[in-house]
């Protein structure tokens, strides 16, 4: 079935054909978000909250955007609001820091390599990052990633140079280099 | 261009995003820069690894748990809820905290100074100290002791007199008031207190280790000790004393030096004690609280009226802060009221907005809204406590705590009331807004609270489960001009015990009254009842008798609210309904004549008495403490005439205090049971004897000088049940036989022969003759003059003892059982 047609069964009201966007989209939504977040079963939860806007915003909106972008555009925002919520938690009680810890630990993908790559780009700025994983994980153009981000090729074209530099260096000084 | 530059364009090229023309510009500068060349392997190398990364976990599959949440959603108008849910609770908010702030009116909260001095303001002992002049100026006298820091003297003057007082801040209670003169500041008193403390060892040695003198203050310290006088009276006197404080810096410590200036010594050296912190730190409280509560309070709502998460991270800050400040508070035992403030509110709001934030956002683990939940519980059930359980709530704590819980129910139930469908918001909504209007109207909780004749019910109920209390009693009455003051302080002990310390134009006696039983200090008035003394139909000392005012006041006033002893009172002007009380009176004498085999008081007798009570003006002035319905204070004023053309008029004003406080009143007995030293016992016992003494006269002669005069005088037993034996009658007039200092009894012969014994309601008329040289009373006079004689009846008790009782000719109890020196009525 095409998206689009997908798209209308849902307008029209039949909740299960989202279930089919779910089925396609999950697996690469959570990567993409498991590789900004670092964590990989908040990048679950995230998802899902993802998927759950999406539908909302499917029977609200007659998105402009095309609908994979539209679908990015939500995990990216979700993703930067908990990193936000991270920074502010850490400030008030009864919260823990666990998750903060998790990133070492958790490894379900062991080559050693790609545990150095992983850290190194956890340490690049958010925008940056997102445009990298954007790019070099999702496969998305400069243009789609733009759409995605709501701004321009050219902004794109930059974060995606300077990120590119900043992770060479992290990588290089963190010892991924010495491969 | 650089190189430098030229790197956007390089990582581009290697992704693969240039136009043909960069493309072709890149390619060529590439050829000839192996700086760049370099870059560009890099940068692709780079690019490599990262794409690396599309490798990820064997995804799990989320598609089941988020078409349930989807399903969920969709099912309900969320969007709708959520849209009136958030206001709503940010109004129920704010409602809490402006009723709890209008409520516990933190912001007139007052340093302990300023409450001492506003206590002795408005207190009618201080007033009436001050002849009623006005208070020039309170000053307090530094002497804070007890280690709460409660009790302050307070120097008090007016243009010519000076007080001091002291202040007990917990009861807020004038608790001493002694007359003293006040010595004024020398000029260089200064001086001279620094030349005394300069002689004192233990200055030298602070100054010998560089302490730095500082400021000098001249203060008043009042010491109020008992003194015995050589006529054996013990009363109160206090002496005003000039004390220097001097300031002596040592090491960035604060060393106070107090010199007595009257004696020339140091009397102490210390650093600031703990009291003196204390009051500091309740100062500070006090003074920056209200404004810091309020901030918190505007942060609270901010943080439940935004999703914000910064104003959320506010709101559960300044809950938290509200518990600090509560707690710290409560340590300090300065109030419990903020104790209760930070329950009502901090607690539960601070779980709501940890429990709001996590439910909803999936923040931090489950326990944590859990236990914010059961932290709102703990504290709604303990305010359920106090507000409803313990007889003192009040209606804004009650809306309070029931916005809380609502607040707590619809978030607790927020999944289950989402599902709620739709159509049935707007009926539920009517339902609710109706029940509200059903339980208003049943209730009617503003109408209670307002109708004085209501108010007085509550206070009638509220005396009644009071099991001690002190009262201080002040009167005055004026006849004819002259005036006499008197001053009682009583406790009460339920249920019929009573310690009355009485003090009459200066002259102080002491009762303690068990249930039938009165003992009194010997010098008590002719051993008179105390009961039967405090006044006629007014009298209040007993519950009983102030339960009955509260019955029988009538055409209430409401008077604008006034503060007494520190507590809001309502405050009402009320008459005493005279007509019922003479029914009462009626029906008792009735029953009384009843149970007699002669009536003891004759109808002309009880109109007479009827005639004369409807004469007199009675109103009431109360004072009932605003949340607990207690009577703080009562002010009666009677007026009435007396005789044939005078006028009597009484004041009193009673101020109540120490309620259910522990109060011990034991009789004055030993441990044999033997009375101790200086007391005697009054009882009203059924064997008792009263006569009721009536006497008429009969002149005859036509010669003033030697004019014949009969007394006709009918005695009647009244007394419960006893029989007086072999009565005697006496009777002696110093008016009309002026001039004669040794004036004689004249026996009075009965009407049937001797021995007369009068069985209980039983009379007996006797007679008494002489002649007497009038002519220097002139016709009219006469009348009046023999009313003033005074009739001796003595008799044999049953016991067989032989006692005494004194009459007037008018027929009433003399107030005294042995004869005045003086005649009385002059």
């Amino acid at each position: 079935m095409e998206e689009a047609e997908v798209i209308a069964l849902v307008r029209a009201g039949e909740v299960d054909a989202f279930a089919g966007i779910i089925e396609h989209y999950q697996s690469p939504v959570i990567r993409y978000l498991y590789r900004l977040t670092g964590d990989y079963e908040m990048a679950k939860d995230l998802a899902q909250d993802t998927f759950v806007q999406a539908y909302k915003g499917i029977l609200k909106t007659d998105a402009e955007l095309s609908f994979k972008a539209w679908l990015y555009r939500i995990a990216t925002n979700n993703a930067f609001q908990h990193s936000r919520r991270k920074k502010l938690l850490s400030f008030i009680p009864f919260t823990s820091k666990e998750r903060d810890i998790q990133i070492a630990d958790e490894r379900p993908d062991c080559p050693e390599d790609t545990v150095a790559i992983r850290e190194a780009l956890l340490k690049i700025p958010q925008e940056q990052r997102t445009c990298l994983v954007l790019h070099f994980v999702e496969g998305f153009k400069y243009r789609e990633i733009a759409e995605t981000l709501g701004c321009s090729e050219e902004a794109v074209r930059k974060r995606v140079a300077r990120g590119r530099k900043l992770f060479i260096e992290v990588y290089d000084r963190e010892g991924g280099g010495k491969a | 261009m650089s190189c430098r530059d030229l790197e956007e364009l390089l990582s581009a090229y290697a992704d693969g995003e240039l136009s043909r023309t960069q493309r072709e510009f890149i390619e060529e500068h590439l050829a000839g820069c192996a700086d760049c060349r370099a870059t560009l392997a890099e940068f692709t190398a780079a690019g490599r690894r990262l794409s690396s990364l599309t490798e990820a976990p064997a995804a799990q599959d989320i598609g089941e748990a988020t078409m349930s949440k989807i399903k969920a959603a969709s099912a309900s108008p969320e969007k709708n809820l959520r849209r009136w849910l958030r206001p709503a609770m940010s109004i129920g908010t704010a409602v809490i905290i402006i009723t709890l702030l209008l409520v516990t009116q933190p912001w007139v909260m007052k340093s302990p100074e300023a409450l001492a001095a506003s206590i002795v303001r408005s207190s009618p002992e201080v007033r009436e100290a001050l002849n009623g002049k006005e208070i020039k100026e309170v000053e307090v006298t530094t002497s804070v002791v007890d280690d709460k820091g409660n009790v302050l003297m307070m120097l008090v003057r007016t243009e010519e007199r000076a007080i001091a007082t002291s202040v007990d801040l917990d009861t807020k209670r004038v608790t001493e008031i002694v007359r003293v003169s006040v010595p004024d500041f020398q000029p260089g008193d200064e001086q001279r207190a620094l030349d005394i403390a300069k002689a004192d060892p233990r200055v030298q040695e602070l100054l010998a280790q560089g302490g730095i003198i500082g400021e000098v203050h001249l203060a008043y310290s009042i010491d109020i000790e008992q003194v015995t006088g050589p006529d054996g009276v013990t009363r109160k006197e206090g002496t005003v004393t000039t004390t220097a404080f001097i300031f002596i810096d040592l090491d960035g410590k604060a060393w106070s030096v107090a010199v007595d200036m009257d004696e020339e010594r140091v009397m102490g050296i210390g650093t600031p004690s703990n009291a003196m912190i204390l009051v500091h730190i309740h100062q500070f409280v006090s003074t920056i609280a209200s404004p810091i509560l309020l901030v918190l309070g505007v942060l609270l709502i901010l943080g439940l009226a935004y999703n914000n998460r910064a104003a959320r991270a506010a709101a559960g800050i300044s809950s938290l802060v509200l518990g600090i400040i509560g707690l710290f508070i409560e340590l300090y035992g300065m109030s419990s009221i903020w104790w209760r403030l930070v329950l009502i509110v901090g607690l539960p709001a601070a779980g709501l907005v940890i429990g709001i934030t996590d439910l909803r956002q999936r923040v931090t683990k489950r326990w944590v809204p859990i236990s914010g939940v059961v932290l709102c519980s703990l504290a709604i059930a303990f305010n359920l406590f106090l507000v409803i359980i313990v007889p003192d709530g009040d209606i804004g704590a009650v809306i309070g705590v029931a916005v809380v819980i609502v607040g707590i129910i619809v978030y607790a139930l927020y999944e289950q009331i989402r599902k709620i469908p739709r159509k049935w918001w707007r009926p539920a909504l009517i339902v609710g807004i109706a029940a509200i209007i059903l339980v208003l109207a049943l209730v009617q909780p503003w109408s209670g609270s307002l109708e004085p004749q209501s108010v007085l019910a509550k206070t009638h109920e509220a005396l009644e489960s009071i099991q001690t209390y002190r009262f201080s009693y002040f009167g005055t009455t004026t006849v004819d001009g002259e005036t006499s003051s008197h001053n009682m302080e009583v406790m009460f002990a339920a249920p019929d015990r009573y310690h009355i310390n009485v003090t009459i134009d200066g002259q102080r006696d002491e009762f303690i009254i068990i249930g039938d039983t009165q003992y009194v200090t010997n010098n008590a008035f002719g051993r008179a009842s105390i009961m039967a003394s405090s006044g006629s139909f007014s009298s209040i000392l007993t519950k009983e008798a102030t339960l009955d005012v509260l019955d029988e006041l009538g055409d209430l006033q409401t008077l604008p609210e006034e503060t007494i002893d520190g507590v809001r009172c309502l405050h009402y002007l009320g008459k005493w309904d005279m007509e019922k009380r003479i029914e009462g009176t009626r029906r008792n004498i009735q029953e009384y004549n009843a149970e007699s085999d002669t009536r003891v008081i004759t109808d002309e007798q009880m109109e007479k008495m009827f005639e004369q009570m409807r004469s007199i003006d009675i109103t009431h002035e109360i004072w009932i403490g605003k949340e607990d319905y207690l009577i703080r204070q009562m002010k009666t004023e009677q007026r009435g005439p007396v005789d044939k053309e005078g006028i009597f008029s009484a004041s009193m004003t009673m101020r109540y205090s120490g309620f259910n406080q522990p109060v011990t009143i034991e009789p004055p007995l030993d441990a044999e049971g033997n009375l101790l030293p200086g007391w005697s016992i009054y009882a009203f016992s059924p064997k008792e004897i009263f006569f009721n003494c009536q006497t008429r006269f009969e002149v005859t002669g036509e010669d003033p000088a030697h004019r014949q005069i009969n007394a006709i005088i009918t005695v009647t037993n009244t007394a419960m049940e006893a029989t007086a034996g072999n009565v005697r009658v006496e009777l002696r007039n110093s008016e009309v036989f002026k001039g004669n200092d040794e004036t004689p009894w004249i026996k009075a012969v009965p009407s049937n022969p001797e021995p007369v014994n009068l069985e209980r309601g039983e009379s007996e008329t006797f007679n008494a003759s002489w002649e007497c040289d009038t002519s220097h009373i002139a016709g009219d006079e006469l009348d009046e003059l023999l009313e003033r004689a005074v009739i001796k009846v003595t008799y044999f008790t049953s016991e067989g003892d032989e006692a005494t009782r004194m009459y007037t000719a008018g027929g009433a109890v003399y107030p005294s059982a042995i004869p005045p020196a003086s005649p009385p009525g002059k």
